[in-house]
Order: structure tokens, then C-alpha cells, then sequence
């Protein structure tokens, strides 16, 4: 008798918490109420997730220039590394509690999260802005014709050079509108690091998709995904292996160094160890105060394929949970759409960095000082050439899965795991990931 | 006088549970529902993620577990790592424990040094393994001189796994000699006489006495022990991401994958029930095993 007493104490407190917790658990509904922006600023705090360094890359500078003409609104910004941003979003979003209002969205993402309800239908409020923005953006941000996310960057993929480490090892400097191939460039940069260079060649982002993808591509082994509903993967065919076969010789060459991550290759090419760096044009501001003589060319392609360079970029989206949607969108129409000539706040106050996906911001980001000056004229020259590569990262609702495990198969083949084995392994995993969306 | 001396010897209900309440309410709450929550979670289908649509499936998320053979080999993987890790990082911390209590110079200053690595979170020491191990690091710089070459450690799936489990027994082994140095303390130096007067050698008094009545803490470190390692996660997290070719993805890193890489908790709890089932077993077995004879 005794001994029953607590158990059933226990049992009965089990219960009780498990109700609560059924009861917790419903309550935080999006809204779905209708809303629009609306024509005088609220009071209110919206606290807004990103991925750019707040200091380095002026975030703060932006949100001071918003809160002075907005002074009742309030931003905080919170700076999450790359790599930690969709856990950060996916945990806090599906909380349901709200926070953060605003976050930023890598574009191929946008089918995958808005489908999972992580996005507020943003088309009553924004879509009438659509003319402003290149095509490819909007589209980029669109799902089942609904926008899910306000464009704030595009990119594109550039060939930057050391002028110093390419003339002492006798290395002719490539003209803004020629377009080396791969195998050249492994050769210059095996010859420059002969020549003394630490490094002969830094991809910006080693084991990322958005980089790599134009090799495969470039060798007719398509984008690693198919099927009408493309979630069917496609990486065991032969252009994809000859592509990472060649990837794996950059590191077993010792052209790319090993150990070097993303958060790490800007900063080496703008000390002068790297003879060449394939990276986006975020490049030119860490270039910025750097005592490297650069100059920049076309993306590389392969001998006598055709010619792909990267593309996309980071939208800003809104949580369906936000309590403050009204005043997240005054920001995001200050920072993204609004401004005389079309120079949005993101544009005037950030001047280097990332492309603008507007049509009139994009004219005026060439002709601000980081791409006048000499090296700086031949990134803009590039800029305008590649709008005609420009290969977008495929649209699917499975791009969570496959981000995450073609970029640990990259990562296995840099560091040695046989290519023909790694793109069979990630071919298997991303189809029992993808299973799923298929029952 | 009498029924107030009566009663705070025989304590009422209330009184038991003034004292055992809030632990009891704690374990419930923090330990218990997060459980059943799991284990109710893992029945439900949302290919969508927890914002989507739920669909009741019964136990359809541990059938598709158990016959992906890439879960198959995490399983093996995270049992492989536990036979290896705890009975190393206990004979270890168990090793040192009797070395810093021999009469040495500067007892204080070893055990310190000992036990300084469990002090520094365990991200920060993975960042530094991280750089030690690097094939630049400092490591494979003495590894050279001494003419054995640089070695792959964290980017070789041969050797990543056992790169970790350095890394986290460098930090653990101090935090659990603690507990074995208390437990040694605790054990009379009348005991040990007695057995030097009967002609015990060293071997025979850390085999007849020191282990027995270690007994009592070496049980406390031993299921400690593993059920921190079957949750260990941060060195996956900060150094391997689970690889190369997933040699470094155990349950727990798993867990995390499908939880919130892939937006998909329902398999996660499926994993996380499958994980506490295992650890209570050879919990159990451990259990079993140092049974008290008597």
C-alpha cells in the first residue's frame, strides 16, 4: 500500500503534464489573417536572423539607417554562421512563437520551406513590386506561383587572380573576357606554387553545391537531380564522375589546399597566398583595403565544354508566426524595394558584397568605388558577361536533403573517398532521404 | 511532547512529499514527458516537417529504420564506440586516479593537470583537438620528427572515429577520476595493513581490496560514463559532421540530422527511442553485472 502511494502520484502527474503539453503544443497558430503594410509605422521590435557579419558586411549599418527614418520600429539582428542557419530557423520557426520575424532564405530552399509552412505568403504585399526585380529573382522566390521571399541578392562566380603570383611564375594574366579552362588553371597553379605561392588555387566554397555544380554540368552530367517531380537524384553518371574525379586531383595535387573552409578562403586569397580563387563577387569588398594586386576573369569551364557560372542568392523571408508582420514588412520595403532611383537601403548601404537582384540597384552598385577602380572595372565587365551563363540551382522541394548530403560527399572526395563509390553512396542516401515526399 | 516526537520520526505523507516532490515533479517534467513525447512523436508521419500535415503511421518510422542499411551501420558503429570508449576512459581515469594518490611530488599540480581538459567546454576543446589534429598541426609536426609521418586523423574514415574517441577521453578522463580518487580515499588504510601483514603483494591488494570496495563508485562512473557517450555529439558536430563517409555519425549525431537537417522529428524520435532503449539495456546489463553479492 505504501509503496502504491507514489507511484500512482507519478502516474497521475505524468498524465496531467502530458495534457498540458498536448494542450501547449496547439496553441501558436499562424494567423492567416490577412494583412497589409501599412501606410504609418507601428511601435514595435523585429528581430531578424542572418548570415552576414553585422560589422564586416555594414548589417548594422543598414539597420541604423532604417531606424532613424523609422523611428519607432526597432531591428535586432542576429548573426548565425552559414552553416547553422536552416537548424536555427527550423527550430525556431516551428516553435510557432514568432521569433524571428525575418530571416534570410538561401533561394533554392524557398519550395522546400514553403511547403513545410516555415514562409508567410508574402504575393498580397509584395507582388506589385515584381517589375522592380530581375525575373530570375522572383521566380527564384516563387512557389506554386506565390512569393515567398523578397529578393536581396543574386551572385555570380568570378576567376580572381594574384597579378603578383601569376608574373613570378611567368603565368600571362587572363583578360577580363577570356575564359581559362580548369586544366589550365591547375596547371598555372601547380606553376605558381613552384613559383613560391602558398596555395595554387582556393575555391571559395570547397564542398558547397553552389559551387561545384558547374563542373558536372559543364561535362553533360546534368544538375544531380531529375524527374517531373525532380526528386529523383542523378549523380552516378559519367559526367558527374569525371567532374569529381577532377575535383579530387585539385586536392590530391595539393592545387587546392585541404583543411581551408569557406569561412577561411577569402581571407587567404586577400593576404596573397592563393594565385587564383574561383569565388562571388563578395570577394571584391574583403579585397577592399587588401594590399593584393587582382585582377578577374570569367569563370572557368573544362577544355572545350560549354560555359555554366553560379547563380542565386539569399532572400529575406517572413515567419507565418510573426506577431509584428506589418513592421517586418515596412523593413523589408525599405531595405529591399523602396529608394529613389531604386538604390534600396540594402544597396546604398552596402555597397560592396553581394549583387543586387534589381534592375536600377544593379546600375548603381557598378559605379560605386569598389568597382571603378582598375580591378574593380574588370569584375563589373565580368558581371555583365555572365548574365548569359548564369546556371540557377534546380528548384525542388527536396533541396534541404540534398544540399546537406552532396555537400558531405563533396567533402569525402576532397579528402580522398573514391568518386565513383562517394556519388553511388550519396545517389543511395538521397533516395531513402526522399522517400518520404513520395508515399 | 510525545506525538511531536512520534510523528518527526514516522513522517507524514505530506512530509515525504515536501522532500521527494520537486524531484519527483522534475523528473517527470524534464526527463519522463520529453520521453513519452518521443515516443508518441516517432508514430506520426509529416513528410512536411512539424508545421505540416500528421498522419498516424504506428510503427511504419522504425520498420523503414531497420532496414536502411546505412542506419543498420550507425547502430553497429554507436555499439562498437561504446565497447571501446567506456572501459577505456574507466581503466584510464581509474589508472591515473591510483598514480596521483602515490606519493609523489607535487600531487596537487598532477591531479590538476589532470583534471584541467574537463573544464573547458567541450566545444572549445573540440575546436582545439580540431587544429592539433590538423594536417599542419602541431601533432603531425611531432609526428614527423619522431619520423612517422602526418596522418589523416579526422579526414580518414579510418581513423576519425578513433580521433574522437581521443578527443573525448583527453576531456573526460580527469572528470571521472574525480569520482574513482573519492571513491580510493574512502577505502581505510587498516585494510590495506592487514593485507601487507599477510603478505599481499600490490597486484593482489588492487585485485582483493581496492577493486571490491571500489565497487560502489566504479558502478556510478561506469553507467555515468555511458550514457555521456552515447549522447556525446559536439566533436561530431564542430569536427566531422558525421564523416568521412558518415564514419563518425552515431546515434545521437543522427538524431540531430533528421531532427533538424532534414526537418524530419518524427524519424528523429523514432532514433531518439531506439537510443534510450539501447542505453537502458546494457545500463541494465552493467547493472547485472556489478550486482552486490550478498
Amino acid at each position: 500500500m505504501k509503496k502504491s502511494i507514489p507511484l500512482t502520484i507519478v502516474a497521475a502527474a505524468g498524465a496531467v503534464s502530458l495534457l498540458l503539453s498536448g494542450c501547449s503544443a496547439q496553441s501558436g497558430e499562424s494567423s492567416g489573417e490577412a494583412w497589409t503594410i501599412p501606410t504609418e509605422d507601428p511601435t514595435a521590435t523585429i528581430s531578424f536572423v542572418g548570415i552576414n557579419d553585422p560589422v564586416k558586411q555594414n548589417i548594422n549599418e543598414i539597420i541604423a539607417a532604417f531606424e532613424d527614418e523609422h523611428p519607432t520600429i526597432t531591428v535586432k539582428y542576429e548573426y548565425v554562421p552559414f552553416n547553422d542557419l536552416n537548424t536555427v530557423v527550423d527550430s525556431r520557426v516551428s516553435n510557432k512563437q514568432g521569433s524571428p520575424d525575418l530571416f534570410y532564405v538561401d533561394q533554392p530552399r524557398v519550395a522546400a520551406l514553403a511547403q513545410r509552412g516555415y514562409l508567410e505568403d508574402l504575393t498580397p504585399q509584395f507582388s506589385t513590386y515584381n517589375d522592380l526585380f530581375f525575373p530570375a529573382a522572383v521566380e527564384a522566390d516563387s512557389y506554386n506561383d506565390k512569393i515567398y521571399a523578397v529578393p536581396m541578392g543574386s551572385s555570380t562566380t568570378v576567376l580572381f587572380y594574384n597579378k603578383e603570383l601569376l608574373a613570378a611564375a611567368g603565368i600571362p594574366a587572363p583578360a577580363p573576357d577570356e575564359r581559362l579552362t580548369w586544366e589550365q588553371i591547375k596547371e598555372y597553379g601547380a606553376k605558381a606554387q613552384a613559383a613560391g605561392a602558398e596555395y595554387g588555387l582556393l575555391l571559395q566554397q570547397p564542398d558547397r553545391y553552389y559551387q561545384l555544380q558547374s563542373m558536372p554540368e559543364a561535362l553533360g552530367g546534368g544538375s544531380g537531380i531529375t524527374g517531373t517531380d525532380m526528386l529523383t537524384p542523378a549523380l552516378d553518371n559519367k559526367g558527374w564522375l569525371e567532374a569529381m574525379e577532377f575535383y579530387q586531383s585539385l586536392f590530391a595535387d595539393g592545387v587546392v589546399p585541404q583543411g581551408v573552409n569557406s569561412e577561411q578562403t577569402d581571407a587567404a586569397f586577400a593576404s596573397g597566398k592563393a594565385a587564383f580563387e574561383v569565388a562571388t563577387t563578395d570577394l571584391v569588398g574583403v579585397l577592399d583595403g587588401s594590399s593584393v594586386d587582382w585582377g578577374a576573369s570569367l569563370q572557368p569551364t573544362f577544355k572545350g565544354a560549354e560555359a555554366y557560372s553560379g547563380t542565386g542568392g539569399f532572400a529575406v523571408g517572413m515567419n507565418p508566426f510573426s506577431k509584428n508582420k506589418e513592421a517586418a514588412a515596412i523593413f523589408l520595403q525599405w531595405m529591399l524595394v523602396d529608394g529613389a532611383d531604386g538604390v534600396t537601403g540594402y544597396a546604398k548601404y552596402r555597397p560592396g558584397g553581394v549583387l543586387p537582384p534589381q534592375r536600377k540597384a544593379l546600375d548603381f552598385y557598378l559605379t560605386q568605388p569598389d568597382f571603378t577602380t582598375p580591378s574593380g572595372k574588370e569584375v563589373a565587365q565580368v558581371i555583365k558577361e555572365q548574365t548569359d551563363t548564369a546556371l540557377p540551382r534546380p528548384a525542388t522541394v527536396g533541396y534541404l536533403e540534398f544540399e546537406e548530403i552532396t555537400g558531405r560527399m563533396f567533402s569525402d572526395i576532397s579528402n580522398g573517398t573514391d568518386s565513383a563509390t562517394a556519388l553511388k553512396t550519396a545517389e543511395r542516401e538521397l533516395d531513402t532521404a526522399w522517400a518520404k515526399y513520395k508515399k | 511532547m510525545t506525538t511531536r516526537r512520534r510523528s518527526a520520526l514516522r513522517p507524514g505523507l505530506l512530509t515525504i512529499l515536501g522532500f521527494v516532490g520537486p524531484a519527483i515533479v522534475l523528473i517527470v517534467v524534464l526527463r519522463l514527458m520529453p520521453f513519452g513525447q518521443a515516443i508518441s512523436s516517432s508514430l506520426y508521419f509529416a513528410p512536411f516537417g512539424p508545421l505540416g500535415s500528421v498522419e498516424f503511421i504506428g510503427l511504419a518510422n522504425y520498420v523503414d529504420l531497420f532496414t536502411i542499411p546505412e542506419f543498420q551501420q550507425t547502430i553497429l558503429r554507436t555499439l562498437l564506440f561504446a565497447v571501446v570508449i567506456n572501459p577505456l576512459q574507466i581503466g584510464l581515469a581509474l589508472l591515473v586516479a591510483l598514480l596521483v594518490r602515490q606519493r609523489i611530488y607535487g600531487k596537487a599540480f598532477w591531479r590538476l593537470l589532470v583534471f584541467i581538459p574537463t573544464t573547458i567546454p567541450l566545444v572549445g576543446a573540440s575546436i582545439a583537438a580540431g587544429i592539433a589534429l590538423r594536417s599542419d598541426g602541431p601533432i603531425n609536426a611531432l609526428l614527423g620528427l619522431v619520423g612517422i609521418g602526418s596522418q589523416p586523423f579526422l579526414t580518414s574514415p579510418d581513423q576519425a572515429l578513433w580521433s574522437i574517441i581521443a578527443i573525448a577521453s583527453w576531456v573526460g578522463i580527469g572528470y571521472w577520476m574525480v569520482f574513482l580518487v573519492a571513491g580510493l580515499d574512502d577505502i581505510g588504510g587498516d585494510v590495506y595493513e592487514a593485507a601487507k601483514i599477510d603478505g599481499a603483494g600490490t597486484l593482489r591488494q588492487f585485485f582483493s581490496i581496492t577493486l571490491p570496495l571500489l565497487k560502489r563508485p566504479l558502478l556510478f562512473v561506469l553507467v555515468a560514463d555511458t550514457v555521456v557517450n552515447f549522447a556525446l555529439f559536439v566533436p561530431m558536430q564542430v569536427l566531422t559532421g558525421g564523416g568521412p563517409e558518415s564514419s563518425t555519425t552515431l546515434l545521437m549525431y543522427d538524431i540531430y540530422r533528421q531532427t533538424y537537417q532534414y526537418s524530419n522529428p518524427n524519424m528523429g524520435a523514432a532514433e531518439t527511442v531506439i537510443l534510450t532503449a539501447l542505453m537502458l539495456t546494457i545500463v541494465a546489463i552493467q547493472f547485472r553485472l556489478m550486482k552486490e553479492k550478498n
